[in-house]
C-alpha cells in the first residue's frame, strides 16, 4: 500500500507542482491534515470539510466525508450534536488525546466508531463513506460509520423466478446481503471473513461458510485463491470467478453464481462456500459439481414426487439440448437407416426442394436463432416483443414456404432452444449451446460415430475437471452412491439424513432421523 | 491457477471395480460367440467362458494381491526387486510391446467394425486415426480421469446391452439349447484359450492398485471386477446361440452385433439397433485401448527415465497408429491380435502365479 503512494509520488514528481505532493504521515495540527487530505484528493467537489470549535476555549477539529457517500441525516445530526453536548459541558479535558477518548465514549452516539494512525487507512475510509474526525493536537484519527447511500430495495431477483419460495433476492449492498444470509442461518458457527479486493476499487470481497461443516481444506484453498485477486478493479462478481476457477479453458462454469439468498444458504448447508462482492448482486458459491447446475430450489420445496419429476424432465432437456441436432444430422445424412421407414420418407419428402445438406440448414437456423436470442436481450422490452414475433415468423413460417429449410428442421431447432430454456443455470445453458455447435459438427463429419466421439471427448474433459479439488463428475465418479438420493432422484427429504459426500464436509450428518417421537 | 490437490490421485475400490470389467469387456465378446460355436458342439461354448473366467479371476485376484504386498508401489518398481533387475527389464519390455500392439490392434480392429455398421465409403485410416486422436486428448489428461471415466461409460454400456438382451429374450428357441454336454473335452479345452483372449485386462492391476487409497482392498475388487465380464460374457453367448442356433451363430462375423439387429423398438421409433449398439460399444473399446495406452506410457517412462509424458505421447502416438494399420484386412488383425494375446496370456495368467510364488519364497526367507 505504502509502495503505491510512493510509485504515484515517484511517476507524478516531474509532471505536477510541489504543492500537489502530499505527506504520507498524520499531523498533530488539523489545519495540517486538512491541507494534506485536500492534497492527496486534488480538493474535489464532492469533499466535504466540516470545521468545528469545541468547548469554551474553543479546540479545533473537522469532519470530513465525501458528499453522496455518507447518510446525510446522521452526519448532520452528529455534528450538531457533537457541538452542542461539548458546548454544554465544562469540564473539557485539555489533553487532546482525553478529548477523543470523551468524545469516542460520550458525545458521538453513533454504530460504529474507530481509531486508526495511518493516513492509508483514513482515505480507505473516507473513500468507503466514512467519517473522518481529526482533532487537534493528536495523530490519532476517530472514524465514524457513516455509510449509507442510495440502493435497491431487496426485490424478487428477475433471473431465476420460482413459482414456490422466498421472493427476496440479493441486492447490491454487501451489508444487506450478508444480513440476508444470517436471517437464514442463526448458526453461530456461520463465518464471515472479509478482505479488500481490487487494487483500485478496494472492495469488500466475504467469504462466507458453516465452520464445522465445510470441509476445511476447501475454505483454506478458496481463502488462499481470493488472496491472490491482484487487479484495479473488480466490478462484478463475475472476474472473482474468473480469477479464481480451475481451467479457465473449459466451456464449463466451475463456479455457481446465484441471486437467491435461499439457493445460497442451501448450499451452505450442503457444506458449500459462498462468496460476497460488493456491488453486485451474484454471489459465487463453491465447489460446484455438475449436477448442481442441474438442481434448482424448487425441487425441494415441492413434495417430491414432483420433484423428482422436475429433475428427469430437466436432465432430458440438458441431454435433447446437447444432442437433438447433432443426432438428427447424423440420422438424416448418414444413417438414414436408422429412421423407421415411415418417418424417413416424410422426411425425405419435407426436404425435397431444399437446396442444403442438413448440416448446412441445421447451422443457419441454429445461427438465426442465437441471433434472435441475443438480441432480444439487448432490446428494450416493447420492441423486444416484437422480434420475437418477427423471429417466430421468419423462423417457423417464411423460411420453410421459401424452401431454405425444412419444416422437421424446425421442429428440432425449437425443441432444441426450449430444452436449453428449460436449464435452471444460465452459464450451464451458455455451456451446452457452446457444445451443440461442437456436437452438430462432428456429426457432420462422422454421423453416429462423429456424435459418440464427441460426447467421449466432453467426457474426458468433465473428468478432468475440478472445481476447488472436487471433481466435476460427482457423484457419478467417482462414485457416491449416498448422493444419488439427490440426483436423478430427489428423494424424500425424511431420507435424506446426509450432507453430500462428494463436498467431504467435516460434518456429514445433515439431519436425524425423525423417528423419536 | 495452480490445482488444489486434495483427494486426488487416489482410486478407490469402485475405480478398480470398474476399471476390470471395462478393460476386459472390449472386442472379444463380438466375436465371441462365433469362435466359440466353430470349436464347440452346440452350446456347450459356455463351459469354455466359464473355463477361461475361472482362471481370468483367479489371476486377476493373484495380479491383485502381488501388487498389494507393494503399496504405492506400480509393476515397474517392485518387479525389479522381486525378480532381480536384469529380467525385470526383460519383463518391463516385454509387457510395453504387449501394450503397443494391444492399443493399435484394437483402434484397427473398431475401425473394421464400426465401418462395417456405420459408414460404407469412409476409410479405414480415417475412422482409426479418429478414434485415436481421442484416445490421445484421453491419455493427455490425469490418470484418475481415465479411471474415472470407466465409471461414466461401463454403467451405459451395460445397460444398452441388458436392454437388448431383454428385448431378444422372446425371441430365444428352446431347441438351439438342446443338446447338452456333446463336446469333447478337449475341443472345450481348445475353446477355453480363444475365450482366455477375452478375458485379457487384468494386466492393469499390476499398476492402478499403486494408485489405490488402500490396497488391501485390491484383491475383492479384482474378484468381483472380473466376475462381471464373465457373467456377462455367459449371459451374451447364450443368448446369441439361443437367438440364432450354433450353425447360423458360426456363419456370422459379429454375432453378438447381430443379435442387436434382432431388436424390434416397440412404437418403432428407431431401427437398425446394430447401429446404436455399435455407436454405444465404442465407448468401451474406446476404455480398453486409453487404458492400454496409458500403460504403455507409464511403461516406457519407467525405462527411461527421460522426458515428459506428453513427449512420449507425440512420440509413441505415429509409431502405434501406423503398427494398426499395417494388417490388410479383417482376419489379418484378429491374426495380429492373437499374437498380441498370446503375449498376454503370459503377462495376465502365468506371470501373476510366478511373483506370488517369489514373493512367498521371499516372504519365508524374511521371516525364516
Amino acid at each position: 500500500m505504502f509502495s503505491f503512494f510512493k510509485w504515484k509520488k515517484e511517476k507524478n514528481k516531474p509532471l505536477t507542482k510541489q504543492e500537489d505532493e502530499f505527506a504520507i504521515t498524520i499531523f498533530a495540527s488539523v489545519e495540517d491534515n486538512i491541507k494534506n487530505i485536500k492534497n492527496m484528493f486534488d480538493s474535489p467537489s464532492d469533499l466535504v470539510i466540516r470545521r468545528l470549535s469545541l468547548g469554551s476555549r474553543g479546540h479545533e477539529c473537522a469532519f470530513i466525508y465525501i458528499d453522496g457517500l455518507v447518510n446525510e441525516n446522521l452526519v448532520n445530526g452528529l455534528i450538531k450534536n457533537t457541538q452542542f453536548k461539548m458546548n454544554q459541558t465544562n469540564t473539557i479535558p485539555t489533553d487532546p488525546r482525553e478529548i477523543l477518548v470523551h468524545l469516542e465514549q460520550e458525545v458521538l452516539s453513533v454504530q460504529e466508531i474507530k481509531k486508526v494512525s495511518t493516513l492509508d487507512d483514513i482515505s480507505l475510509s473516507i473513500l468507503s463513506g466514512d467519517t473522518a474526525l481529526f482533532v487537534e493536537g493528536t495523530q490519532t484519527v476517530l472514524i465514524i460509520g457513516s455509510k449509507g447511500w442510495e440502493g435497491r430495495s431487496v426485490e424478487e431477483p428477475i433471473t431465476e423466478a420460482l413459482v414456490r419460495g422466498p421472493r427476496e433476492g440479493f441486492v447490491e449492498n454487501i451489508r444487506t446481503n450478508t444480513a440476508l444470509i444470517r436471517r437464514h442461518v442463526r448458526d453461530p458457527n456461520l463465518r464471515f471473513e472479509t478482505c479488500k479486493v481490487g487494487r483500485r476499487s478496494k472492495k469488500d470481497a466475504t467469504i462466507v461458510y458453516i465452520k464445522g461443516v465445510s470441509n476445511h481444506e476447501i475454505v483454506e484453498e478458496v481463502k488462499r485463491r481470493i488472496a491472490t485477486i491482484d487487479m484495479d478493479d473488480v466490478p462484478e462478481s463475475g472476474f472473482v470467478e474468473q480469477w479464481i476457477e480451475d481451467n479457465f479453458l473449459s466451456p464449463f462454469p466451475q463456479v455457481q453464481s446465484t441471486e437467491r439468498p435461499d439457493k445460497a444458504t442451501a448450499a451452505l448447508v450442503q457444506g458449500r462456500v459462498i462468496i460476497l462482492l460488493d456491488g453486485t448482486p451474484f454471489v459465487l458459491i463453491v465447489p460446484v459439481a455438475l449436477i448442481n447446475l442441474l438442481q434448482s430450489p424448487e425441487d425441494y420445496y415441492e413434495r417430491w414426487m414432483i420433484g423428482t419429476l422436475l429433475r428427469i424432465l430437466r436432465y432430458t432437456a440438458a441431454f435433447v439440448g446437447l444432442f437433438l441436432p447433432s443426432i438428427y444430422i447424423a440420422l438424416v445424412s448418414f444413417q438414414p437407416g436408422m429412421i423407421p421407414s415411415k418417418l424417413a420418407f416424410s422426411i425425405a419428402g419435407t426436404r425435397e426442394g431444399v437446396p442444403f445438406p442438413a448440416v448446412i440448414e441445421a447451422l443457419m437456423m441454429e445461427m438465426t436463432l442465437e441471433l434472435l436470442r441475443e438480441a432480444g436481450i439487448r432490446l428494450p422490452k416493447p420492441i423486444g416483443q416484437t422480434i420475437g414475433i418477427v423471429g417466430g415468423l421468419v423462423i417457423g413460417q417464411a423460411a420453410v414456404s421459401a424452401g431454405i429449410v425444412s419444416p422437421i428442421m424446425v421442429i428440432v431447432v425449437s425443441i432444441t432452444a426450449i430444452a436449453n430454456f428449460a436449464l435452471p443455470t444460465y452459464s450451464f445453458g451458455i455451456s451446452i449451446r457452446i457444445l451443440r455447435f461442437f456436437m452438430m459438427l462432428a456429426s457432420s463429419i462422422f454421423g453416429l460415430y462423429g456424435v459418440i466421439l464427441a460426447y467421449i471427448v466432453i467426457n474426458i474433459h468433465v473428468a478432468n475437471l475440478k472445481s476447488f479439488g472436487v471433481p466435476y463428475t460427482t457423484p457419478f465418479s467417482p462414485l457416491f452412491l449416498s448422493d444419488w438420493k439427490d440426483l436423478l432422484v430427489r428423494a424424500p427429504l425424511t431420507m435424506m439424513n446426509k450432507r453430500p459426500e462428494m463436498f467431504k464436509t467435516d460434518d456429514p450428518i445433515r439431519q436425524g432421523k425423525g423417528d423419536q417421537s | 491457477m495452480k490445482n488444489f490437490q486434495y483427494g486426488d490421485e487416489h482410486i478407490g475400490y469402485k475405480e478398480i471395480f470398474f476399471g476390470v470389467s471395462a478393460m476386459v469387456i472390449g472386442q472379444g465378446i463380438l466375436t465371441l460367440p462365433r469362435i466359440l460355436t466353430e470349436k464347440t458342439e452346440s452350446i456347450d461354448g459356455w463351459m469354455c467362458i466359464a473355463l477361461g473366467g475361472l482362471l481370468a479371476i483367479v489371476s486377476a485376484w493373484a495380479i491383485a494381491k502381488v501388487s498389494s504386498y507393494y503399496p504405492n508401489q506400480p509393476f515397474t518398481d517392485y518387479v525389479k526387486v522381486l525378480v532381480t533387475k536384469p529380467i525385470g527389464i526383460f519383463l518391463i519390455v516385454f509387457f510395453f510391446i504387449y501394450s503397443v500392439g494391444f492399443v493399435g490392434f484394437e483402434v484397427r480392429a473398431l475401425a473394421e467394425g464400426t465401418k462395417l455398421y456405420l459408414f460404407d465409403r469412409t476409410p479405414v485410416e480415417v475412422i482409426a486415426l479418429s478414434f485415436f486422436l481421442v484416445i490421445i486428448y484421453a491419455v493427455s489428461g490425469t490418470r484418475v480421469a481415465l479411471l474415472r471415466l470407466n465409471l461414466m461409460f461401463t454403467p451405459i454400456v451395460l445397460g444398452v446391452t441388458f436392454l437388448i438382451l431383454l428385448m431378444n429374450l422372446g425371441f430365444v428357441e428352446r431347441e438351439n439349447f438342446q443338446p447338452l454336454f456333446v463336446s469333447s473335452w478337449k475341443s472345450i479345452l481348445n475353446g477355453t484359450k480363444d475365450t482366455a483372449f477375452s478375458f485379457l485386462g487384468g494386466e492393469i492391476l499390476y499398476f492402478y492398485v499403486a494408485l489405490m487409497r488402500n490396497p488391501k482392498q485390491a484383491p475383492k475388487a479384482a474378484l468381483l471386477g472380473m466376475i462381471m465380464p464373465v457373467l456377462l460374457y455367459i449371459i451374451i453367448f447364450l443368448s446369441v446361440v439361443g437367438l440364432f442356433g450354433p450353425e447360423v451363430t458360426r456363419e456370422i462375423m459379429y454375432p453378438t452385433v447381430e443379435m442387436a439387429k434382432e431388436v424390434e423398438v416397440p412404437g418403432a421409433f428407431l431401427e437398425r439397433f446394430e447401429s446404436l449398439f455399435n455407436t454405444v460399444w465404442i465407448m468401451t473399446v474406446f476404455n480398453t485401448a486409453s487404458m492400454g495406452y496409458d500403460l504403455c506410457l507409464i511403461l516406457i517412462t519407467s525405462l527411461i527415465r527421460k522426458g515428459k509424458r506428453k513427449t512420449w505421447i507425440i512420440l509413441l502416438s505415429p509409431f502405434i497408429y501406423l503398427l494398426g494399420l499395417i494388417p490388410k484386412n479383417m482376419n489379418q488383425v484378429a491374426k495380429a491380435l492373437d499374437y498380441v494375446g498370446f503375449m498376454g496370456i503370459f503377462i495376465s495368467f502365468i506371470l501373476p502365479f510366478i511373483l506370488l510364488l517369489v514373493v512367498a519364497l521371499r516372504k519365508g526367507k524374511n521371516y525364516a
